[in-house]
């Protein structure tokens, strides 16, 4: 078994993709390979790392953000779908808004509060909306809770937060290691919820601006400065998270495992992208980046794509594995690979 | 993990349940965006226009694909489309996420990268491969579970996930060896 393969076998490893045959002969190969023991370890460490990256949070509900246009849907969306385009841009007037007003008054929760909050917080109280005086009275007592905690927020210098709500002790990690943008609360989604009153309990130290942030992102010639923040950058990026599926693997060092480079070439007319990778030609459209063809996978080599100038086509050099050459054709309208004309 | 009930009712069109379920996926939906598009204010365009979209479009989900799957597909198209359009000037600098730091010596041991680090180098990765590291690692994906959201064959995963660990393998030592890690 070469190095290669071994590569494979311990991407899939790292999924933990591998039955016991396959991890032991990786293992065997790995044991006398200082190489791809280097790998293995670099590998891991790395896909360790993504496993922890911080599970970021959106800085205000994002719901409550958009219930107000959602109640502009509401009339067209029952309907039919072809309405969208318009229903997104015109603002509907009156009856629209009265309709918004009844469906958010049977929210009567958390989302309704939420939505008054935001529109203070971001126009101010000129900015309430028809018909939000009711939805204050309905909100009662809350409401001035939900003040508070929106006040707090601005103050810490977070302009577009709507807190609603604040409650922190919930099942996030986040809570634990706090990754916000600046210092807004992070409501988590909790849809049922119709009173929220353990308020401004945001336990993490409102983080303050990005000290280490500069002296790690500018590293002077000088030792000491750039020792110490580093250090504490490395310190910041433990998240509690560390999601179980994959296994975890041992030993170390280093193999410089290069690839040659795909081939990618743009359709003249923008709408396709060829691509060979790793032996295979593929073709998406790039309005949605969806795979449209691919080619089987017979071995061989492909490369040389170029398009025909309409874009109705696009061919590459193809090479078996006896070393015939030929030439291959993708029509596009068809989406099937043939010899070339 | 969205309830099949929660489900069927938003598509019945029961208003409080679709808001509901948005609820429960925002994050999810937010965390993709986020690290597909690298910045913060682009990534809650992106998360509210799927949101929406999904709102709009819960009538078109089928049960044979699995919800969250159909979620993500609706994530990542509008953020490819995004990074396409202004490629250029997306920017992880302009908004940094604040680290708590964490006293966690151990936890400096095990792990050799920073998160940062990592988030710049996903940053470099073309958009397929930094799409395929996203959902298999924010999302906790399987291959087949990427595959169904992508519309990409398994194989094909497969080889983008690898491909994409190696580019960042390779990134993450060079950034090492630079020597700016002392």
């Amino acid at each position: 078994m070469n190095c290669e393969e071994v590569m494979e076998l311990m991407q899939r490893h790292i999924d933990g993709d591998l039955n016991a045959e396959e991890t032991s002969r990786m293992l065997d190969h790995v044991g006398h390979c200082p190489d791809c023991a280097a790998m293995l370890q670099r590998l891991t460490n790395l896909s360790r790392g993504l496993e922890q990256l911080p599970r970021v949070v959106p800085p205000y509900s994002l719901v409550d953000a958009i219930l107000p246009q959602l109640g502009d849907w509401e009339t067209e969306a029952a309907g039919a779908e072809a309405a969208e385009e318009q229903v997104v841009t015109a603002p509907r007037a009156r009856r629209a808004a009265r309709k918004r007003s009844e469906w958010i008054g049977r929210l009567a929760g958390v989302g309704a509060i939420a939505a008054v909050v935001l529109l203070l917080l971001i126009g101010g109280p000129n900015f309430l909306p028809m018909g939000s005086a009711d939805r204050s009275k309905e909100a009662g007592s809350d409401l001035n809770n939900d003040r508070i905690t929106t006040k707090m927020a601005g103050d810490n210098g977070s302009p577009a937060a709507s807190s609603s709500g604040a409650n922190m002790g919930d099942r996030s990690v986040t809570t634990d290691s706090p990754v916000t943008f600046g210092a807004s609360t992070s409501p988590e989604d909790e849809p049922s919820a119709s009173t929220k009153k353990d308020v401004g309990t945001n336990p993490g130290d409102p983080t303050s601006p990005h000290p280490d942030r500069n002296a790690a992102a500018s590293p002077s010639a000088s030792g000491d400065q750039t020792v110490e923040p580093r250090a504490s950058a490395d310190a910041q990026e433990k998240g509690p998270h560390v999601p179980s599926t994959n296994p975890v693997t041992p030993p170390p060092t280093a193999m410089i495992m290069q690839q040659p480079p795909d081939e990618e070439v743009l359709s003249p007319d923008g709408q396709w992208r060829a691509v060979i990778l790793e032996g295979l030609f593929q073709l998406f459209r790039t309005d949605d980046g969806t795979l449209a063809y691919e080619s089987p996978s017979n071995g061989g080599k492909r490369s040389g794509i170029v398009w025909k100038e309409d874009s109705s086509a696009v061919t590459y050099t193809y090479v078996d594995a006896d070393g015939n050459k030929s030439f291959r054709y993708v029509d596009v309208s068809e989406l099937k690979e043939k010899p070339a004309p | 993990m969205v309830e099949p009930a929660l489900i069927k009712a938003a598509q019945a069109g029961d208003r409080e349940a679709l808001v509901s379920l948005l609820r429960e996926i925002e994050h999810q939906v937010y965390r993709t965006a986020y690290y597909l598009l690298n910045h913060e204010q682009d990534a809650l365009d992106a998360a509210q226009e799927a949101l929406i979209r999904i709102y709009t479009k819960i009538g078109s989900y089928e049960e044979k694909a699995q919800f969250r799957t159909w979620v993500q597909r609706i994530v990542t198209n509008i953020c490819i489309d995004k990074f396409r359009r202004k490629r250029p000037s997306v920017s992880i600098d302009e908004h940094e996420l604040v680290f708590q730091a964490r006293d966690n010596v151990e936890g400096e041991v095990l792990s050799a990268y920073a998160a940062e680090e990592i988030r710049e180098a996903i940053g470099k990765l073309p958009e397929h491969h930094r799409t395929v590291v996203v959902l298999r690692y924010l999302q906790d994906f399987s291959y087949n579970e990427i595959a169904d959201s992508l519309g990409l064959p398994l194989n094909t995963v497969k080889s983008y996930l690898f491909r994409a660990r190696q580019q960042l393998q390779v990134l993450l030592h060079d950034y090492q060896k630079g020597g700016v890690r002392g």
